[in-house]
Order: C-alpha cells, then structure tokens, then sequence
C-alpha cells in the first residue's frame, strides 16, 4: 500500500513488531530463574515492497519468528557430561555408604575381632585348664562369625538397596520416553503449522537431560526436528513412538538385566545391559553386580580361609577331655559317608588351599589303612596307616584327618567342595563345643595326663603371622593382609569416585556457564532491549499520530478551499 | 565479550559458599574426632598401613603378656629351688654333725625324724602350684609331680608322677621364631629332683635324702659320711638348676623390654599416621572460617551491586 495510509501501515507494523519484541523481552526475563529455559529473540525482516513512485516503497517490518538462541553443540555435549555425571554421582553414594561400613576399620570390628579370637589362643595356653578362658574364646569366635554376618547382611542390603533403584530409575526413564515421544508430535504439528514451539523444544531437551542422567543415551535430531534415542544400540524412540525398558533380575547370574522393547518391536525384548555403562543406571550396576559381587567375594574368601585354616588346626589338637578331630567353626567341605557312619571312624576334611581343592576326594579306611583317591580319576593320592588311631593327610590342597576305629567293612568317604566359598561368610559358624572340647594340646591328653600341653593352642596364635593361602589369591598372605586388601580396595573406589563426581561437577558448571553465556537470560541485556523496543514502540506511534494529522489536514483542505 | 547472566551470578555465589563451608566442615570434623581420617574412602593408603600397624601392636601385645606370665613363674621355680636348696644345706649339716663317731643310735633315729620333715618340706615345695598348675610336672600338671610311697615299707621314698614334656609360653615375635621363641614354663621335675623309685642311687635331691635317711635309721655311720659328698652334689645341681631358671627369667625381662620400646615405636607410627597434628587443623579452621566469611561478604556485595545497577 502505498499513499497516507502506507504510512499508516508502515506505523502499524512497527507496533507489532516491537509489541513483539516487548513480550520477548518480558518473557525473558520471566524465565531469568527457569532451570533450562533457553532465551528468546525476535527476528525482524522488511515487509515487501510496494511499486510505486518514485519507486520501491518499504512496507515497514514483520516479526518472523521467535527463535531460540542456542548453540547445539553445546547442548549435545551438556547432555553427554549429564551421562556422566549421573555415573559418578550415583556411584559416589553408593560407595560412600560401603564406605562408612569400614568407619575406622583400624581400630574397631572385623580387623579386632580377628586379633582377639587368635589372642584368646594365647589365654587359654598360658592358662590351658581355666574354664572361663575357654568359654571367653569360644565367645571371640561367636562375636568373629556374627561380624561376617553383620558384613554379610549389609551387603545384601546394598545390593538390594539398588536393585530397587534400578527398578525405580528404569520406571522413570520409560515416563520420560513416552513424554518425549509425546512432545515430538506436537513439535512436528506446531511446525507444520508454522510455529515455533520453544517452549516444548525446551521441555522435550529437559527431558533428554534427564534421561541422559539415568543412562547412556544418543539422541539424534532428524530434518523435520524430531528427536530419535538409541539405548545400547537399540532404538527407544523413533520420531512419534516410544518403545520402554525393562529390568529384570537374572539369578542364574546374580544381578540385573535390562532389556528394551524397542518401538513397533513384536518380538523378545533385546538384552542391552552389557552396553549400559553410564548415567545413574549404569552406576548402580557398576556397583551392585560388580563391585559389591567382588567385596562379597572377597568377604567369603576371608571367612572360608578363617574356617579352614583354624579348623585344619584344630582337629589335629586334643582337648582337655582327651577328644580330637573337632571343628571350631562349622566346616565348609562337605565329608559325606558311604551308607551311614556306622563304621566309627571320623574323617574331617579342610580346605587350606582352596584353588588346589578343586576335586573331590574319596577316602577309605580299612583296617589301620587310609587311602584317598581322586573322585574322578579313581587315582591314589595318598596311602598312609592310623598311628595310636588318629591320622591327618595334606593332599590336594586339603588336611584331611581320620580319628577313630573301624568295625565291620571298610569305611567309605567322599569330600568335596573345597574351592567354594559362596556363602561362606553367612553361614560361619561356631562348632557345638564344650569349653573341654577346645584342642590346645598337641598330644594325646587324658584325665590326668599331659592336660597342660598348649602347643596346639600356640600353633593356632600363629595362625596370626602365618602368610595362608586364600580362594583366588596370588600369594599366601595374613588374615590382616587380605582383610586390608578388601578395605583398600573399597576405598579406593570410593575415593576414586569422589574425585571423579568433584571433576565431573567442574566440567558440568563450566559447560552450563558456556551455555548460559549463549542461551541464558541477562537480565541487563533484556532490560536494555526493553527500553530499545519501547522506544522503538513511541517512535512507531508517534509515526501513527503524525499520519493522523496528515489525513486530518487532508480531510479539512475541501473546507479551507471553499 | 563473555554475557554473564543473574543465574550464573547466583550459581556462583551459592557453590562458593558450599565449597567454603565444606572446606570448613572437613576440619572441623578431624578436629572433633582428632584423626586425620574415618574411613577408609578418606585415605585409603593410610587405613592399609593402621591396619597393619594394629596387627603388629596386637602380637606385639600379646607376646609381651606372655613373657610376663613367663618370668613370674620362672620366677617363682627358681625361689623354690632356692628353698629346696637351703633345705639341702641344713641336711648336709645334719649330715656332717650324724657321721660323728660320737652319736649313737638313739641320736640318728631322732636325726632322721627331722630329716623326714625336711624331705616333706622339701616335696611339699616341689608340688608348688602356680594358678591351677603344678610347675613341675610337666605337662601333667593336673597332678602333684611327686608323692612318698608307704613310709613303713619304704620310708623317704619319693615317686614322680608328672611326664617329660613341658608347658610352654610363646616368646617368638615372627613364624621364622616359632618353635625357637616357645620358653618351657613347666619343668619336668624328676630331672631336677629326682625319683627314689626309678633312680634309687641317683644323685638328685630325693634319692640322696632317701639314702640319707635309711643310713640314719640304720644308724650306719658310713653310710652317713658317704651322705655328706652325696648331698654337696646334689646342692650344686640344684643351685645350678635354679640360676639357669633365673637366667631364663632374665632373658625373658630383656625381652619384654625390647618389645614394649618396639610397641612405642609403633605406636608413634600409628599416631603419625591417624592423628590430626592440632594446631595445624586449628590454624586451618581459622583460615577456613576467613574464607567462608569474604565468601559471604562479596556474595552480598556481588548481589547488592546487580540489584542496584539494574532496579535503581
């Protein structure tokens, strides 16, 4: 339009534009505290021209759109570092509360009680006929096993502790992929329809942050502004569906497995945990299926090892009652006799290097004869004769010893199980034994004879020194040795993963200071383009009232000239 | 040009602050608690070296409990050789005064009655307790080591009824000194002592008195006289016996006071280790609490500024 009233107009699209460009400005600095909000511009352009003489006339100016002042690859790597910072962090908590089971380790619990179970030895062989000592060292080894099942239990509780949030973490990963996939329509119907939907492109990129913190995930954008997600390789949502996780607890392997139900998917769901290994998700997984496996573990070596080695010891002692071949603690290799145990022969076996006891044995007594073979091969590993009725063998990674006598036919034994220390460290226990029972002697002891040999009793004192063999160790160390082994190892990881999250925190600040700079809302800035618009917005109006006089000046001229 | 916006001002200010305040609440709680760490996630390589350190001090402990439990009872053996030894003096005396031509039946009959009350004396030291167990009776140390037989068939006869092992304390501080550091606290008492019924003619305490005691009751005067050369022998042996003990009881003493220097030594390591040196952390806390507090002022002034550049 050219003429009065192209002015007009012109004046007109100034209002619009900068009534724009206020509304801009305020919604802006509305948002100034909104988490995520990313800040608007206006985009101008010039309105056609219009022919006309002397030639081009503007038309004044349009709002053409709201854009989003974003830099995408920063957006794209805050998202990767939320991955990682939901790894760290979800790994630092649940470390630092196995941590604080070992709150000073040194000087209390498990450390301790080892030290004065072994100590106790050491009463009762200064004092091998006081009662009270004994019953107090029986007492030491109850108090020893109960701190493996306190251990025990509170790993279990760890583990189920996350198990659960697993559970909880991957329920709200599949609310959050149903929202994006919700937003996605409505971003593509907003667009079609020439909008620009920045608010939902803000919530849907929310979103994606939130996910990325719970799990590993790669986001792609396609030409019509959809996002798609691929979890472990797998789609989990496509431009307007969403497909939905799944955690499942495997107990053939003792821990959790994620599967996805990829979107249109009609088969099995695919096993993607193997290639879950960030954010939150993959924190707890770490830790529960991996580092609390390895401290319990760990946990059962130890009291395997406890087990086996005092008991090794101790059936070869006698006690003031003149009895031999007793455990202490209650076995961990299984001795099962042929038929019953009629035979009055007692075979106890012990597992004192437990990555050699890997085969089972058979053991047979006939007459003052012992024989073990190999349960597989049926080959001889040892022949040795009863001496005075008793006698111990160490074969194959065993101390197996034979007490008693044998009535009728030979007497048939089968031992197994010395490599496995599952369970070990809850199922310890302290034998049913009277304080008479406890072997501090070395020899034969009867009423009245040899009741003050202690050198068992000194023998087992030095099982405190004594580097051992342990399931799965390299080397023979001390019982102290591999419990610092375990409590290093703890914390070490829980310090490791501190001062990952403390790195990780910096990165992320300094990435959302980088972001903010670019997309965040100033409020100087805005409060300067406020007074740029409002100007603007007078200098547009003033423009209006001036073309109104002209017209006024223009509708009086036939009245001035008559 | 870097955009600043409101939000990282406050982001800013709130996460210093944190920081400052955390700072501040690590010293605090080593000064508190007064150890450089809690668990093992604090100083992983400090807990594996207490923990080391804790075993040491633990053997080391016990090892020291059991040389003293050790010297008292040598102790004790050797005073009752002593005893046992002084008893044989005043036998050899008696000894001396009976083989004198001048005494007469009469006066060795009364001579042996009081030499049967020293030998009771002296089997009644001998069968000397220490808690619950008999000293030297080897490791039968639930029954007295020595008892008479029937005075009437066999007067003065001492039998022994302990055995030849011996109890023992354990002194060896590593394995490699196990069986080397295992000191006897029982001795087996017939080789000390000796056993009427098995050495008749020995030259130990009980057999000689027995002798002794027979010649006297017999009122046979060479017999009496060979008794003097008999018991000089047998006090020897005894006095000899005794001073090896005391040595013993010595070397046990020297030990305790090895270890319990050693027991210091580690004890200064773990202090080093696990203690908080106090006035460092005092000094630290202060410097913290400065911090904390310009912290605080220039947040306030930070925020103060913004809001009167942009709402004035």
């Amino acid at each position: 339009m050219s003429g009065v009233f192209g002015i007009l107009n012109i004046g007109k699209s100034g209002i619009e534009a900068n009534e724009a460009g206020l509304s801009t400005a305020g919604q802006n600095i509305s948002n100034v505290n909104t988490p995520g909000y990313t800040v608007e511009d206006v985009q101008f352009d010039q309105s056609l021209p219009n022919d006309g003489r002397p030639g081009m006339v503007g038309d004044g100016v349009r709002a053409t759109g709201i854009r989003r002042v974003v830099n995408s690859f920063l957006d794209a790597q805050m998202i990767r570092q939320k991955t990682r910072m939901g790894f760290w962090e979800s790994s630092r908590l649940s470390l630092s509360e196995l941590d604080t089971y070992f709150s000073h380790a040194q000087n209390e619990g498990l450390a301790k009680d080892i030290s004065r179970f072994l100590n106790g030895w050491e009463i009762v062989a200064n004092h091998p006929l006081d009662r009270s000592a004994r019953a107090t060292l029986v007492t030491y080894g109850k108090n020893l096993s109960e701190d493996f099942h306190q251990m025990a239990s509170l790993y279990s509780q760890s583990r189920n502790h996350l198990g659960e949030l697993v559970t909880s973490s991957v329920k709200t990963v599949n609310i959050d992929l149903k929202k994006i996939a919700r937003l996605n329509r409505e971003i593509l119907q907003a667009q079609a329809g020439g909008e620009s939907p920045n608010t939902l492109i803000d919530q849907r990129q929310q979103l994606m942050g939130k996910i990325s913190t719970l799990t590993n995930a790669h986001f792609f954008s396609d030409k019509n502004g959809a996002i798609t997600l691929h979890l472990g390789g797998q789609a989990a949502i496509t431009d307007i569906d969403s497909g939905s996780l799944e955690a499942v607890f495997d107990p053939s392997r003792d821990g959790y497995r994620i599967l996805i139900h990829p979107p249109g998917h009609s088969g099995p769901p695919v096993d993607i945990t193997d290639r879950i290994h960030g954010g939150k998700i993959g924190g707890y997984l770490d830790v529960r299926d991996k580092k609390i496996t390895a401290l319990e573990a760990h946990l059962n070596a130890l009291a395997h090892g406890i087990v086996n080695h005092v008991n090794a010891r101790h059936v070869q002692g006698y006690g003031l009652n003149g009895k031999t071949n007793l455990n202490f603690f209650l076995p961990t290799v299984t001795v099962h006799p042929d038929g019953g145990n009629s035979s009055g022969i007692r075979v106890t076996a012990n597992a004192v290097d437990p990555d050699l006891a890997k085969t089972s044995l058979d053991v047979s007594v006939s007459g003052d004869k012992v024989m073990i073979t190999d349960g597989r091969s049926g080959k001889t590993l040892a022949s040795q004769n009863l001496s005075g009725g008793v006698q111990t063998i160490t074969v194959s990674g065993y101390v197996i010893r034979v007490s008693g006598s044998q009535k009728g036919a030979a007497a048939r034994f089968q031992v197994s199980g010395g490599d496995d220390t599952r369970g070990a460290a809850l199922s310890m226990g302290v034998n049913n034994l009277d304080p008479e029972d406890l072997a501090a002697g070395q020899s034969a002891v009867r009423e009245g004879q040899n009741q003050g040999d202690n050198k068992n009793a000194h023998l087992l004192f030095g099982l405190l020194q004594d580097r051992l063999h342990f399931a799965g160790g390299e080397q023979p160390v001390t019982f102290h040795d591999f419990f610092a082994t375990g409590v290093s190892e703890i914390g070490s990881w829980a310090r490791n993963a501190r001062d990952h999250y403390v790195a990780q925190s910096m990165i992320q600040k300094g990435l959302e200071n980088q972001r903010m700079t670019v997309s965040g809302v100033s409020i100087a800035n805005e409060s300067a383009r406020i007074i740029q618009f409002e100007k603007a917005y007078q200098a547009s109006a003033n423009l209006i009232h001036m073309t109104n006089r002209l017209l006024d000046t223009l509708v009086r001229l036939p009245n001035e000239s008559s | 040009m870097i955009r600043v916006t409101g939000l990282m001002t406050n982001r800013e200010v709130i996460a210093s602050h944190d920081q400052a305040t955390d700072n501040l609440y690590d010293v605090d709680r080593q000064i508190s608690s007064g150890k450089k760490f809690e668990t093992p996630g604090d100083a992983p390589e400090r807990m594996g070296e207490s923990l080391r350190i804790n075993r040491n001090l633990s053997v080391t402990g016990r090892i020291v409990e059991n040389a003293r439990e050790g010297a008292s009872r040598l102790q004790l053996m050797e005073s009752i050789l002593d005893q046992i030894g002084s008893l044989l003096i005043r036998a050899k005396g008696m000894a001396i005064r009976m083989a004198n031509d001048t005494m007469t039946a009469e006066d060795r009959r009364v001579g042996a009655q009081e030499m049967t009350r020293t030998l009771e004396q002296m089997v009644s030291l001998a069968n000397t307790k220490a808690g619950e167990q008999y000293l030297f009776s080897g490791t039968n140390v639930t029954l007295p080591p020595f008892h008479f037989t029937d005075p009437v068939v066999d007067p003065g006869s001492v039998i022994y009824q302990g055995n030849h092992n011996h109890a023992t304390v354990q002194q060896g501080f590593s394995p490699r000194q196990r069986e080397a550091g295992l000191m006897p606290v029982t001795e087996a008492g017939d080789r000390i002592l000796g056993n009427s019924a098995t050495d008749p003619l020995g030259d130990k305490p009980f057999p000689v008195m027995r002798r002794f005691l027979l010649a006297l009751l017999a009122n046979d005067q060479p017999g009496v006289s060979r008794s003097i050369d008999d018991l000089d022998r047998t006090i020897h042996s005894v006095t000899e016996r005794a001073a090896v003990l005391g040595t013993r009881e010595r070397a046990i003493r020297t030990t305790v006071n090895r270890l319990e220097k050693y027991t210091i030594s580690q004890k200064s390591l773990k202090s080093q280790n696990e203690d908080v040196d106090i006035p460092k952390a005092v000094s630290k806390l202060a410097l913290n609490q400065n911090f904390l507090a310009l912290s605080t002022k220039a947040s306030r002034d930070i925020l103060r500024n913004t809001q009167n550049v942009l709402f004035s």
